[in-house]
């Protein structure tokens, strides 16, 4: 079987869907209706083989090329084939093995999974600023309260401008500095995959939000994805037969 | 200045008030049970500064050193309240958790640390990094595998993968007919070790292991099922002792609650560390100073 790579999203992400729809075969598309398929097996420590279902297919988890999770976590929304009066625990039964299945793997994973989210490290906007506010990066503070006497920020992306940084790539803005902040703060936050939005174009532009979930339906992003999934995997030597 | 987080009710976090008034330390309660006379506020930018104000009394951000977890979900704390004490209950509670992320106090416990605990087996595999040997463990939807990791290991068990209604039960012949239903989502099982259990708490470097006398096969249950249960302290052998510190502080959880069980061969299995362990039911029997060491803790970065 040639190596591929996996895409765990809801199977509400029509973008993460039609990524791996224009990948052909090499990225299958993985959601949490495949958690109710017989055929997983996961064993630790080390004996048995450790078997996945992907798109309703079992596979065994070590021809796994590399994985993109779009998911943070599976909601009662992903399993409308369970009973309702199950499905907020199954939710999280999922969610926690997902969590294991993805640290058992020694393939790339992009973003690496957090054990408070499976998509990275589970920062609240706050934590992004303080962030950027530690690595010198200008920042639009937030101002929050069980009383809210003032806006937090302005939520609208009018007038703002995003970054996505892939792996040492970027899609978005050429600012240099922007670039540069972008990348520094993916490097604090441990992802390869991270879109940040500064309140405007030039090199004085605040940080203003960012997010583990750029948007698929960019070609370009899509495009440089593909490309980080497919040197990642050929860096740890999972790709010799995919073209 | 400390902050303690959780309501009156909760034993721990009595027990360490308790043990923080008598070093007279400087304490701010975060009442849960008091949401309804809460306000907070939270400014992140260059610096972290904020105040909680409850009915009259205030506390400063800035001016906390250390903070001491218990609490829980709004929605649990406060079943029948109306829809707007509610909201104001969860806004309130997202945004101390939003101020625990950001601040320069020392939370015991953080919550990023905790999460481990939300995943049996990811912590599972974290425990054995750490160099205690863990139970063979088979987290499966395939029938097959179940039957075959069963017959290969005599007895097995079964748990929650996640910290939700996570019993740990010996598989019968009586849940044959039921194991079809492991088809719907990935279930956690596990080779079944006889020993006797040990609850180690590890507050900062020290120890504290109690040894507990149980036939039940979770021993937190067995009073429910008629199975009485005798808790005594214990001298872990340094080894161990060692790697219950070095696994805490992998783990970066200042105050943990291993559970291990020693085999009649003297091999020590780790089975899950707790983050936010309830260690006054522990202290009661065993008059061992967990709270102490616990405020000790807290006001170490008082006076730092």
């Amino acid at each position: 079987m040639n190596a591929f790579f996996v895409v765990i999203a809801s199977r509400t992400d029509a973008a993460a869907a039609h990524f791996a729809a224009g990948a052909g075969s090499l990225v299958r598309m993985m959601t949490p209706a495949d958690l109710s398929q017989p055929g997983w097996s996961l064993h630790f420590p080390g004996t048995g083989p450790s078997t996945a279902v992907i798109a309703g297919e079992p596979v065994a988890s070590g021809t796994i090329a590399g994985v993109l999770t779009r998911l943070p976590a599976v909601t009662e929304h992903d399993l409308p084939h369970i009973i309702a009066a199950d499905r907020a625990y199954v939710a999280v039964e999922m969610t926690a093995f997902l969590l294991a299945w993805l640290t058992s793997l020694s393939c790339p994973l992009v973003n690496r999974p957090s054990a408070q989210c499976l998509s990275g490290p589970h920062w609240r906007e706050a934590q992004w600023i303080r962030a950027a506010n530690r690595l010198g990066i200008p920042a639009v503070p937030a101002m929050l309260g069980t009383r809210r006497t003032r806006p937090v920020h302005d939520e609208g992306e009018d007038g703002t401008t995003s970054v996505v940084v892939i792996g040492r790539q970027h899609v978005g803005t050429a600012d240099p500095v922007l670039v540069a902040h972008a990348h520094a703060l993916a490097d604090a936050a441990g992802v390869e995959l991270l879109s940040v939005r500064f309140d405007g174009e030039g090199p004085s532009a605040r940080f203003v939000a960012a997010s583990m979930w750029p948007d698929l339906d960019d070609a370009g992003v899509s495009d440089a994805v593909l490309r980080l999934m497919r040197s990642r995997a050929a860096a740890h030597g999972d790709l010799r037969e995919v073209g | 200045m400390i902050l303690l987080w959780g309501t009156e009710r909760d034993r721990p976090l009595a027990r360490v008030r308790d043990a923080l008034a008598e070093q007279d330390a400087p304490v701010f309660f975060l009442d849960q049970a008091r949401a309804g006379e809460t306000e907070f506020a939270l400014d992140v930018g260059a610096e972290v500064r904020g105040r909680v104000l409850i009915a009259g009394d205030s506390c400063e951000l800035e001016e906390v050193s250390a903070v001491y977890l218990r609490g829980d979900t709004a929605d649990s704390l406060m079943p029948g309240q109306d829809e707007e004490a509610l909201r104001h209950a969860q806004a309130l509670d997202e945004m101390v958790t939003t101020w625990l992320g950001v601040t320069d106090a020392r939370v015991i416990n953080p919550f990023a640390a905790m999460a481990s605990n939300g995943s049996k087996p990811y912590q599972s595999m974290l425990i054995a990094r750490a160099g205690f040997a863990v139970p063979e463990t088979l987290v499966s939807t395939d029938i097959e595998a179940v039957r075959a990791f069963w017959d290969r290991h005599g007895e097995i068990i079964y748990k929650s993968t996640s910290a939700i209604r996570s019993i740990v039960s010996r598989l019968s012949k009586d849940h044959a007919e039921r194991l079809e239903h492991i088809k719907w989502c990935p279930t956690q099982f596990q080779q079944y070790v006889a020993g006797r259990d040990v609850r180690v708490h590890v507050i900062g470097d020290e120890i504290f292991a109690t040894e507990i006398h149980s036939d039940a096969d979770d021993y937190r249950y067995g009073e429910r099922d008629g199975l009485p249960t005798e808790l005594r302290a214990l001298a872990l052998p340094d080894d161990c002792a060692d790697r219950c510190r070095r696994l805490a502080h992998a783990l970066r959880l200042p105050v943990a609650g291993i559970d291990l069980r020693r085999t009649p061969q003297g091999e020590w299995y780790c089975f899950e560390v707790n983050p936010s362990p309830a260690f006054s039911y522990y202290e009661a029997a065993t008059h061992q100073p967990i709270a102490e060491a616990i405020a000790g803790l807290l006001m170490a970065s008082e006076r730092s």
